[in-house]
């Protein structure tokens, strides 16, 4: 039979893959290698050891290490040199392994013909950069600068050198910017507003303490690592209460849980001080060196706060708030940890700082086992070298614009002059996790092209028109720290990367390079580049001073912890305007608050929708990660909905039913979990994105401001937990 | 080039040889991404197979060889369903897939594809970027042993038992033992004609081969 040669026709655009041999087939004859090659050296085998970190939105950032055999990754732990993560994970970090070699994981460059229709084509690395590239010129040609193309990055991943996403953006011009953070501003400007800044104290430090109030936070699902610290403290004699409208696994474990009706947390801490004050609980040489406006501070709780009303407020009995307050004011050290979830509401700022007053009254900043703990960026002090890229000369408009992440789809339907064109959407899954999901599909239509960088196939990357494979934290090199503990970790490449995958800061080098062919100087980002180097070119003597470091390649030994600095204002010396600790602040003010800490007023349920729903973190994810992987599969693979059981039976509602969930905005299907952890008054579905089924809590969920975050994080938050809502069995 | 001097007691050996080579190298370009653009090409390919009464003949076969020829647009938006994502793919073609029990890849059993190929002085080029029993690998594989028995057959025919040896092995210790769930697999999920037919094809050759290295 005689061989006949038949072109051929490749599946890959742009495909110019070495030894792809198009055209022509390989024979028996003339056999051609493509993707195999006789070995030449024996490949680099055996067993190694890597630093990693846990780069999750996670108090707990953990220190890793990977063993890699013939360049696989076989296994993670927790790195016992890091006395926080002490040689563990938690499940989700247990699965990484899953996800490297998951066969889901995004492979390759792709273009989808139609957003939304699955019709995916792949295509190579050149085409993806040149398509990009050529619609960035074509939109600063159009509209005379970059504006029209915007940027919605966050919390994906939060190494350092992942900031070379913006990076990216500002080496082409000024662009529009989803500005803010969804999940935990209000906290931040309460802390600002009272103390200067966010604070908290190494949270190892908490086994120093004699009363620990955890208020509206879960750490036994949400910070492992820290619940064991808890638990040692307890061990130690520290009581521990914990305040919550859900009695949560870490209430569960709590000496005392008092069930807080939602949104009322300042009316309880308002309530306490009355209390503290009537009583002379409070410390008056604490207050008269450290602090400005405690006297009126102390009126207004005269004036307006009663115990009566604390308790018809909150629903917590008189008797418990005074046993409560005094408990706190007179054990000493006395701690509170403030969670994100109790400030994600229209009075959430507020309710933040009548409780950062309770630790300032009773004298409990600035000392070891007390304080108000929310977060830290003290250890946050990089030169974000691949973020800070010029803007080249020439290329339009007269800064970056700013667009409300918190409620992102809307902002970016109104832009205008220039409107908005293109978005780049990286380290982020916002159809999934912002709220009025069915706007930001809208948004997305509107747009003429969307770039998803991402690990997994998800409801954003659905509506994208060009995917790129990202690495996983395994892939690249990066560094990290924690908003929480006083680590910094080194986080080494440990294998190469899966497939096509790019780290973000390659992706920005090599599309920086194709703009630049395309239109000379239209990029100034450096278009090569060692990745290690740009690692260590984050530290600073500042930080090396910090961490009792004299060159960052000491961190390839192991993690190290802050040598100073571990006691949140030890010195004294706030960060506020007077530098003292403000109940009365100006600043506050300014922004439009009551310049003291005050009671606002919660949002309460409708005639139509009275139920409240809270969509709290579910133990198994962070946000859309991790839950579409098969280990949390096996152990949950629905969503659901908890009820009280006297609301599930007003409703004429069973255990596992399938219940609508609904108001105008819209509605879920989930099966019914009838619970006493819930109050009657409220229903809980955990904001979760489960793969291959279409539900979304933030189908319902309005994009509410919260009350403060503008002067922190640029934008307000979001008052996710004040979203109401009507139930019926179908 | 090399040109193989092929003497006549040989004969039907070799063209044995090259009607396996072809249609594995077929199967290894499709996995790869590429397809022939002439619908000729897989007709050739069907005729080479009944002249050498290869293939038994049956309704089935017939059906899917005469799928090849109809490239449709929808085509390679099913092949990326089934084979390359960015979704959860369909029919993932992976060996480890289909027999790891956690059905990941990089596992022990991607590492036994990699000691195969070593033993034969093969390694993949991608190293650690692609996994080794990616099915065009294993395809690639298969190409390249039954090319060295082609062309060993008449210098070193030793030899060229020997290769001819691991291709039966080969074909017994791994793809034998995947692929025809993975063909399964596509033949549930896809919508394309010629995605099912190569299923059709590739489940029919190694049926084949297996029964008759058995
Ligand atoms: S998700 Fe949090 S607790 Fe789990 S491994 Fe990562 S940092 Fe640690």
């Amino acid at each position: 039979m005689k061989q006949k040669v038949f072109s051929r026709r490749s599946f890959i655009k742009g495909s110019t893959a070495a030894g792809a041999a198009l055209g022509v087939s390989g024979s028996i004859f003339n056999f051609m290698f493509t993707g195999l090659k006789p070995v030449e050296a024996a490949e680099e085998t055996g067993k190694k050891v890597f630093q990693n970190a846990c780069p999750r939105n996670c108090y707990d950032t953990c220190s890793i290490l990977s063993t890699v055999e013939n360049g696989v990754l076989t296994k993670v732990e927790g790195n016992p040199k890091n006395s926080f993560t002490r040689g563990r994970l938690c499940a989700k970090g247990n699965s990484y392994t899953r996800s490297v070699y998951s066969p889901d994981r995004i492979k390759y460059p792709m273009r989808q013909k139609g957003r939304g229709t699955g019709n995916w084509e792949r295509i190579s690395w050149d085409e993806a950069y040149t398509e990009i590239a050529e619609n960035i010129l074509r939109i600063k040609k159009e509209y005379g600068s970059t504006l029209p193309i915007c940027l919605n990055k966050y919390s994906g991943n939060f190494d350092i050198l992942h900031y070379g996403i913006e990076g990216m953006m500002s080496s082409i011009g000024n662009t529009s910017r989803a500005t803010g953070t969804p999940c935990w501003p209000a906290g931040i400007d309460s802390q600002t507003f009272d103390m200067g800044t966010i604070y908290n104290n190494d949270p190892e430090d908490l086994v120093n303490s004699k009363y620990l109030i955890l208020w509206g936070v879960n750490p036994a699902w949400t910070s492992v690592h820290s619940m064991y610290i808890i638990q040692e403290a307890q061990r130690r004699g520290c009581k521990i209460v914990a305040i919550d409208p859900i009695l949560t696994q870490t209430a569960v474990k709590a000496d005392l849980y008092i069930q807080v009706k939602t949104s009322t947390d300042g009316a309880l801490a308002l309530g306490m001080a009355r209390y503290i004050v009537d009583n002379e609980l409070y410390d008056r040489q604490w207050l008269e060196n450290n602090s400005l406006g405690y006297k009126e501070f102390i009126e207004y709780l005269r004036d307006n706060i009663t115990l009566e009303w604390a308790a018809d407020k909150t629903g917590i009995s008189k008797e418990l708030i005074e046993t409560l307050a005094r408990e706190y004011a007179t054990a000493k050290p006395a701690n509170i940890w403030i969670g994100y979830g109790m400030q994600r509401h229209t009075n959430g700022g507020q309710n933040v700082r009548a409780i950062d007053a309770l630790a300032a009254l009773t004298g409990n900043i600035g000392k070891s086992g007390g304080g108000a703990q929310y977060a830290q960026l003290e250890t946050w002090g990089f030169n974000y070298h691949a973020m800070t890229q010029d803007k080249p000369a020439g290329s339009g408009g007269s800064g970056d614009r700013a667009i409300n992440i918190n409620n992102f789809p809307a902002e970016v339907l109104a832009a205008s002059d220039p409107p908005i064109k293109m978005l780049w959407i990286a380290c982020r899954n916002p159809i999934s996790q912002d709220p009025e999901a069915s706007v930001s599909r809208k948004a997305f239509e509107a747009m003429g092209l969307v770039v998803t960088a991402d690990l997994f196939m998800n409801q954003t990357v659905e509506m994208s028109d060009i995917v790129l494979p990202v690495t996983t934290l395994f892939e690249s090199p990066g560094v990290n720290v924690s908003y929480w503990h006083y680590w910094l970790a080194l986080n080494e490449q440990a294998i190469n990367p899966m497939y096509e995958a790019k780290n973000d800061v390659q992706i920005a080098m090599e599309l920086s390079k194709k703009l630049n062919e395309l239109e000379p100087n239209s990029s100034t980002y450096p278009t090569s580049g060692d990745q290690l180097d740009w690692v260590g070119k984050e530290f600073n003597s500042n930080i090396y001073d910090q961490f009792g470091l004299s060159d960052w390649q000491e961190l390839k030994n192991g993690p190290v912890k802050a040598k100073k600095g571990l006691i949140a204002w030890e010195d004294g010396k706030f960060r506020t305007p007077s530098g003292k600790y403000e109940f009365w602040s100006e600043e506050a003010g300014k922004f439009g608050h009551f310049p003291l800490p005050a009671y606002l007023e919660e949002l309460k349920p409708t005639k139509e929708y009275p139920l409240r729903c809270i969509s709290p973190h579910w133990k198994l994810n962070i946000h859309s990660q991790f839950q579409n992987l098969d280990w949390m599969e096996a152990i949950n693979s629905k969503p659901f909905i908890e009820l009280h059981p006297d609301t599930a039976k007003s409703y004429g509602i069973n255990d596992k039913d399938s219940v609508k969930m609904y108001n105008d905005l819209g509605y879920i299907i989930v099966p019914a979990k009838i619970t006493t952890s819930v109050p009657p008054e409220i229903v809980v579905v955990y904001e979760a994105w489960y793969k291959d089924k279409n539900f979304n809590v933030n189908f319902t969920v309005k994009a509410i401001p919260s009350d403060m975050g503008r002067k922190a994080t640029g934008m307000p938050g979001l008052a996710f937990h004040d979203n109401f809502v009507n139930i019926t069995k179908v | 080039m090399k040109v193989v001097q092929v003497k006549p007691n040989r004969k039907y050996k070799f063209d044995h040889l090259q009607i396996k080579f072809q249609a594995f190298h077929l199967l290894k370009d499709y996995y790869s991404g590429l397809v022939w653009e002439d619908p000729e090409a897989y007709n050739v390919l069907c005729q080479s197979l009944d002249d050498e009464n290869y293939f038994q003949e049956t309704e089935i076969l017939k059906e899917g060889l005469e799928l090849l020829s109809k490239i449709e647009p929808e085509v390679i938006y099913d092949f990326n369903r089934l084979f390359v994502g960015p979704g959860k793919l369909l029919a993932p073609p992976y060996e480890s897939y289909y027999r790891n029990y956690e059905k990941l890849l990089m596992q022990k059993e991607t590492m036994a594809v990699r000691e195969f190929y070593s033993s034969a002085g093969i390694s993949v080029n991608r190293f650690n970027n692609e996994p080794d029993d990616f099915i065009a690998l294993e395809f690639e594989f298969i190409c390249y042993l039954l090319y060295k028995a082609a062309a060993l057959l008449v210098d070193d025919p030793n030899q060229s038992d020997y290769y001819l040896e691991l291709y039966e092995e080969f074909l017994d210790r791994h793809l034998g033992k995947w692929v025809l769930n993975h063909c399964k697999d596509i033949l549930e999920h896809s919508s394309t004609e010629l995605c099912r037919g190569m299923a059709v094809l590739t489940k029919r050759l190694i049926e084949n081969e297996i029964k008759k290295s058995a």
